[in-house]
């Protein structure tokens, strides 16, 4: 008995140093391979969420890069948008992150609150060329505390696509331009349609769009202040209000019954699909997914805009970078990150196999490459076009932070589901903003 | 009176015969109803994947609004496009990858946790108590919160980017519920069984392999089947510890594939990967099936 | 004396496991719920504030008796379907292999994007389950938003998905001496008596396991509400797992996330205990007299 304890015993302190012993001497070789080739050829990890078409185009872009570059190899770590800012958050923290990363824009407050969480890209203007590309106004975007931490990549903002077949249907030619037209549609439309789907965080964006209208306020300000008081909020949730009374969108409670709000996109819901919500307020980036669906039913979606009443201050656009991207702040290679960057944003063959995978550039030189190649068109590109055309106050990278997201989609279920007065939930809101505010701008 | 008993006989034979006919019908219905029960259950349990295979055939839009199972086109391109994926891999890369850490998983935790079951379950020492309290306190605490002290220690060993951190844990039967099952098995077995095999001459390691182990087939396989199906499905493991492309496993190439921010997806074809992914964990557990239906040699020793 | 360590060579491996692997991380999430940890910050040492946050935080108590509730409504039925459909396919049918996997299919699926668009197909107002109801008369039920209904649409997925339970009880049908049945028909018990005679008694090792375990899960339970309500309609099926969750990954508060998680604990462990000390009355292993382990 003794003899077989033993064995088992040493068999565990065996398999324990076989293991840790060729995890350590994989490592080891692996560094040395690297020491060995430092002095011919650096490498730099490029990480990116995306679907595959993005995948495709940015390793054909690697590609073309390591040719131009011999000496810069670029390891491309890319997966999909499932679990991303899990893994980055634990690279972060573990000091493991990429040298190039490609972020969000409500990450920023996050990850480097005080500007100092990522490479200050300023220092590298010129391997960038952000100067002959860049207005001011992109690059400040990016930039947190002075210090630029993100090349807006491209622009996205929210907009209103409607369902042209079935407005056509009822006998609305095109998309109304006024407020009062949009509720007064809604009346021509049969009953189980409506002429828009607005969920939850859908229907706080469009009402804070309309505030923002009557008060010519931005919501919170350039310092992370809530610039709203309780009565332009109030003028907000009144206007979601009367969008559910009018019946110009289903009720939370109607779009959770198709299974939505919680995670099924509105691309998923039947209702959508079939045409019975005739528009939606999405993204210019992310309107290809629901143009798709309804294009194999023949249905045509165009784009509306955003309303306006005549004593308009502002236009109320939503407008932002869509994703940035960043340079680890302990890249060891900061130039080359750069060089690689302005390869795959500004250089035309660069910009040519990226193509418009991660939306429309922003990089003047890469808008006049992908314009030369007719490459630039469509309901992304008119929606974008209709933001550009009409600006408005600026936009702050906390309106998206994720809990104030969720207070906002409380306020608006619990005005839907009828729970509360609007006053009650401008109160709740205004408190709760307050709040979550001074927790996270501390 | 010789009549009489005939008779009775004649009747006793008579009773038997449509006693016997009785209870063939009986039986006959009895296994029809059985039957019918039983396939309407699996049809409602297969549905999903009946609907499953019929997507993968079906365009976006009528994926999410027909319930029907039936495929309107056969068509296997989805499949193919699947499997090449937009990658610089196609789907056997991922298989591969994803059998290198599954593989070792299944086996260290077979060995560890029946080794760790059996001491627990047989033995009296000094702080067993608390020992096997802690033991069912470690599934106790949500995975979020230990994820990142976990991720800096594999880091301290420079074992990130390998499948390492994904098995070792497993060596050490790691996973109490694996432990804890076993030990539940170990003690529906009565003690007279070690005890006439040491009388045998056997020692506690050979009672183990030779007298418990062959008694416990049916729930040792049950933790081998588990945890290879549990693992085939984990994906914030690999996610967090697997940063190249190169060695991702199937489930995060098929998060990869359902990656629909940008609006250029096909839905059958994320489906039909779906379904690929699926069939290896189907396929082991329909083979591991007869060890369930396999009686017990050692039975008769029981009770 | 050589035998009273030999108990202890056995668990040597999963000992030297619980150091390496799991003290060093508890204890680091303990010492974490005592700080104010943004995760890419350094953590900063803040007392008891996070525990005495808790009870001001209305999301809080909220999820914590959706996580009750929750649990009260999935795991018996969860346990009683697991253990009726083990008896009914322990049998020795033709065919019996198909059916045995086809019931442990939805199980493999797990959280597949599958299961999402197929409960919406299920509950739906106009879905399948109310159009069936509309046969009775039955008004279609708000499956998705009204608390109650949103509840067992979750947790109808889980119980759905009983096959890992189901499993583990097949493997302990099949440790039950056949002969111990036989000796039984000879004296002329029912089935139904059997049942309740052999069958349970002999099986209470393997059920009390499930049901241990199955309060675990319920209470950890995440993918669930994850993927089918998101928390909706109003928090009302937000599990405290989810609370934990958006506290870690979402909002970034790692330090408030560890101390729910330890307050989690402290439940599951009560919670756990009390099974442990009820199974001395209920229990029966073969082994001993006496019964439990603890």
């Amino acid at each position: 008995m003794k003899r077989a304890i033993t064995l088992m015993v040493s068999l565990i302190f065996f398999l324990t140093i076989i293991l840790a012993g060729c995890g350590t001497s994989k490592q080891e070789s692996s560094n040395n391979v690297q020491t060995q080739e430092t002095q011919k050829q650096i490498t730099l990890r490029f990480s990116w969420w995306g679907d595959d078409t993005r995948h495709q185009a940015t390793l054909e872009a690697i590609k073309l890069f390591e040719q131009k570059y011999p000496n810069i190899k670029i390891k491309a770590e890319y997966a999909g948008w499932d679990g991303y800012l899990d893994k980055q958050t634990t690279q972060i923290a573990g000091g493991t992150a990429a040298d190039i990363m490609q972020i969000n824009w409500n990450w920023l407050p996050i990850f480097s609150k005080d500007g100092n969480g990522f490479y200050d890209l300023n220092k590298l203007s010129k391997e960038l060329g952000l100067e002959e590309n860049y207005t001011k106004n992109i690059l400040q975007l990016g930039t947190v505390n002075g210090k630029l931490n993100g090349i807006p990549v491209a622009l996205t903002g929210r907009v209103i696509y409607y369902n042209k077949t079935v407005y056509d249907k009822f006998g609305v030619s095109t998309f109304p331009t006024t407020w009062n037209d949009l509720i007064n549609i809604a009346k021509k439309f049969d009953k189980g349609y409506y002429p828009m789907i607005l969920g939850d965080y859908d229907a706080w964006l469009l009402s804070m769009t309309y505030a923002i209208q009557k008060t010519g306020k931005p919501f919170i300000d350039n310092n992370g202040k809530l610039a709203f008081d309780e009565n332009d909020i109030k003028i907000a949730l009144d206007f979601y209000k009367k969008l559910i009374d009018n019946k110009v969108t289903p009720t939370i409670a109607t779009i959770a019954n198709e299974g939505g709000n919680g995670n099924a996109p509105i691309e998923q819901l039947p209702s959508f699909i079939d045409g019975k919500f005739a528009g939606l307020f999405q993204w210019t980036s992310a309107v290809k997914k629901d143009a798709t669906p309804l294009k194999e039913k023949n249905m045509e979606l165009a784009l509306g805009g955003i309303p306006m009443d005549s004593d308009s201050k502002t236009s109320g656009a939503i407008l932002k970078p869509s994703m940035l991207f960043a340079i680890n702040k302990d890249c060891k290679y900061p130039k080359e990150a750069a060089t690689f960057l302005n390869f795959i944003l500004n250089d035309p063959e660069g910009v040519k196999a990226m193509g418009l995978n991660r939306g429309i550039p922003v990089s003047k030189s890469a808008v006049d490459t992908l314009q030369k190649a007719g490459l630039i068109s469509g309901l992304e590109y008119d929606g974008l076009k209709f933001l550009l055309d009409h600006p408005s106050v600026p936009i702050s990278p906390y309106l998206e932070d994720p809990k104030l997201q969720d207070v906002y989609r409380q306020t608006i279920d619990q005005i839907s589901y009828g729970k509360v007065t609007v006053d009650e939930a401008a109160k709740y809101m205004y408190d709760n903003v307050q709040k979550v505010l001074s927790e996270i701008t501390k | 009176m010789v009549n009489l008993i005939e008779n009775r006989n004649k009747n006793f034979n008579l009773r038997q015969n449509s006693d016997y006919r009785k209870r063939e019908i009986k039986r006959t219905i009895n296994s029809a109803v059985r039957y019918t029960i039983l396939s309407i259950g699996a049809f409602i349990m297969l549905y999903p994947i009946l609907w499953l295979i019929g997507a993968s055939f079906k365009t976006n839009s009528e994926i999410f609004t027909s319930i029907s199972f039936i495929p309107p086109r056969i068509d296997f391109t989805p499949y193919i496009k699947g499997w090449i994926t937009g990658t610089q891999y196609t789907f056997a890369t991922y298989f591969a990858n994803t059998f290198k850490y599954v593989i070792p998983r299944v086996v260290f935790t077979v060995f560890s946790s029946v080794i760790t079951a059996y001491g627990f379950a047989r033995f009296d020492f000094p702080f067993k108590k608390p020992l096997f309290g802690i033991l069912i306190a470690t599934l106790f605490l949500p995975e979020v919160v230990t994820r990142i002290p976990l991720y800096l220690l594999w880091k301290q060993l420079h074992l990130l980017d390998t499948f390492v951190p994904l098995y070792a844990p497993m060596i050490f039967a790691n996973q109490a519920f694996f432990v804890f099952m076993l030990i539940q098995f170990f003690r529906t077995i009565p003690r007279e069984l070690d005890e006439a095999a040491i009388i045998d001459g056997c020692n506690s390691f050979e009672v183990l392999t030779k007298i418990l182990v062959p008694t416990l087939k049916p729930a040792i396989i049950t933790v081998a089947l588990f945890q290879f199906m549990w693992s085939m499905n984990d994906f914030m493991g690999p996610l967090i510890y697997i940063s190249s492309v190169e060695k991702y496993p199937v489930s995060i190439a098929l998060k990869m594939a359902i990656d629909t921010t940008e609006g250029n997806f096909a839905w059958n074809q994320i489906i039909a990967m779906s379904l690929i992914a699926l069939l290896p964990s189907i396929i082991v557990f329909f083979a591991a099936q007869k060890y369930f239906v396999e009686g017990i040699a050692t039975t008769g020793l029981k009770g | 004396m050589e035998k009273k360590y030999t108990g202890l060579l056995y668990i040597a491996p999963w000992l030297v496991g619980l150091i390496i692997f799991t003290i060093y991380p508890f204890i680091a999430s303990f010492i974490l719920s005592f700080t104010d940890y943004k995760i890419i910050y350094q953590p900063q040492f803040i007392g008891f504030s996070n525990y005495i946050k808790m009870f001001h935080d209305q999301l809080f108590w909220t999820s914590m008796f959706a996580s009750f509730k929750y649990v009260v409504l999935t795991v018996p039925l969860k346990l009683i379907f697991a253990l009726f459909i083990a008896m009914v396919l322990n049998f020795k049918l033709k065919g019996i292999n198909f059916y045995r996997t086809a019931y442990y299919v939805p199980s493999i699926l797990g959280g597949n994007v599958a299961v999402a668009v197929l409960w919406r197909f299920l509950f739906a107002n106009n879905g399948l389950i109310n159009q069936f109801l509309g046969i009775f008369g039955i008004n279609p039920v708000p499956w998705f938003s009204s608390e109650y209904p949103a509840l067992f649409t979750i947790s109808a997925l889980r119980i759905w998905e009983f096959g890992s339970a189901m499993v583990i009880f097949l493997a302990g049908l099949k440790d039950i001496p056949q002969e111990l049945y036989e000796a039984a028909a000879v004296d002329g018990a029912t089935p139904i008596r059997s049942f309740f005679k052999i069958t349970i008694p002999l099986l209470t090792p393997i059920i009390f396991f499930n049901l241990v375990m199955q309060i675990i899960q319920a209470f950890q339970e995440f993918n669930g509400p994850y993927l089918i309500t998101g928390g909706g309609p109003l928090y009302k099926t937000y599990l405290f797992p989810l609370l934990i969750y958006d506290n870690a990954f979402k909002y970034f508060n790692m330090g408030y996330a560890s101390a729910l998680s330890w307050v989690l604990f402290i439940i599951i462990m009560i919670f756990t205990a009390l099974v442990f000390r009820s199974s001395r009355y209920w229990v029966f292993y073969s082994d001993s007299d006496e019964g439990e382990v603890k």
